[in-house]
């Protein structure tokens, strides 16, 4: 489940976007062919770093949609910086990805 | 042919700080347990406020915006961007009233704007409140979402 990651010069920070692939099953859903209940499946944790510091910790639950694009503004963020963002779900999968900011141009 | 006995020390040493250092580099695997699992079976957003924030009533507040679509064609996926100019935030929480489990989302804000977006799923037509918790204090902003199809799959 691939996570794509890109950042974005705003006024009140350097914003982080992150689109997570996950099917965030709610365990609500009825299977059509089977007729019975998919089991849940969704991200509980999303945790993201600047420079391997955590600066903001995600708690999910089934009511985030698939393939959920996460949002945040770093206040301090500067051209190189390295943000990670680390996801884990009720299963105990899990997932990771890094971006470095990128540097200004001359 | 024996392996020398340093070699093979260095071996075994070698292979317990790989397996310590990966535990190290997956904290929040480690951490999986302090989800709060409570506030988010709970069937009201009342009863999961209390869990996450004990007794106390959130004041409503100009001060944090939240900005969602008034109608959605499609319950399954709204995108909410939340914002609040209340100083020292440490929490931002939004709920879904008449999901099956209201908490959608927890933010745990350690250094950031306090701002973040994400996308949620609406079982039918609803209030979506966002509660900040600022400076010990909790405030709170609410706002229907109209929905035609409900998309809490």
């Amino acid at each position: 489940m691939a996570i794509k990651m890109r950042s974005r010069a705003t006024n009140d920070g350097t914003e982080i976007i992150a689109l997570i692939e996950h099917p965030m099953e709610s365990g609500e859903r009825v299977d059509p062919q089977t007729k019975s209940k998919i089991p849940p499946h969704y991200i509980q944790k999303v945790t993201f770093t600047l420079n391997g510091k955590e600066v903001a910790v995600f708690d999910l639950g089934a009511a985030i949609a698939r393939d959920p694009i996460l949002k945040i503004k770093l206040k301090r963020a500067r051209p190189g910086d390295r943000v990670r963002v680390v996801w884990s779900d009720n299963r105990g999968d899990t997932g990771e990805k890094e971006l470095s900011l990128p540097r200004r141009k001359a | 042919m024996r392996l020398p006995r340093r070699i093979f020390l260095g071996g075994v040493l070698s292979a317990i700080t790989g397996v310590g250092v990966l535990a190290l580099l997956r904290p929040s695997i480690v951490r999986a347990a302090d989800w709060p699992k409570d506030a988010f079976s709970a069937k009201t957003a009342d009863e999961a406020l209390r869990h996450l924030y004990g007794s106390a009533i959130p004041a409503s507040s100009p001060k944090i915006k939240l900005q969602a679509p008034y109608h959605a064609n499609d319950g399954a996926r709204i995108t909410v961007n939340v914002s609040t100019t209340l100083k020292n935030v440490q929490a931002i929480s939004l709920l879904v009233d008449k999901n099956p489990q209201p908490l959608a989302a927890h933010v745990t804000t350690r250094d950031i704007a306090p701002f973040f977006s994400t996308n949620i799923k609406l079982a039918t037509t609803s209030e979506v409140r966002c509660v900040v918790k600022a400076g010990d204090k909790l405030y709170s902003v609410k706002q229907t979402i109209k929905v035609s199809a409900g998309g809490y799959e």
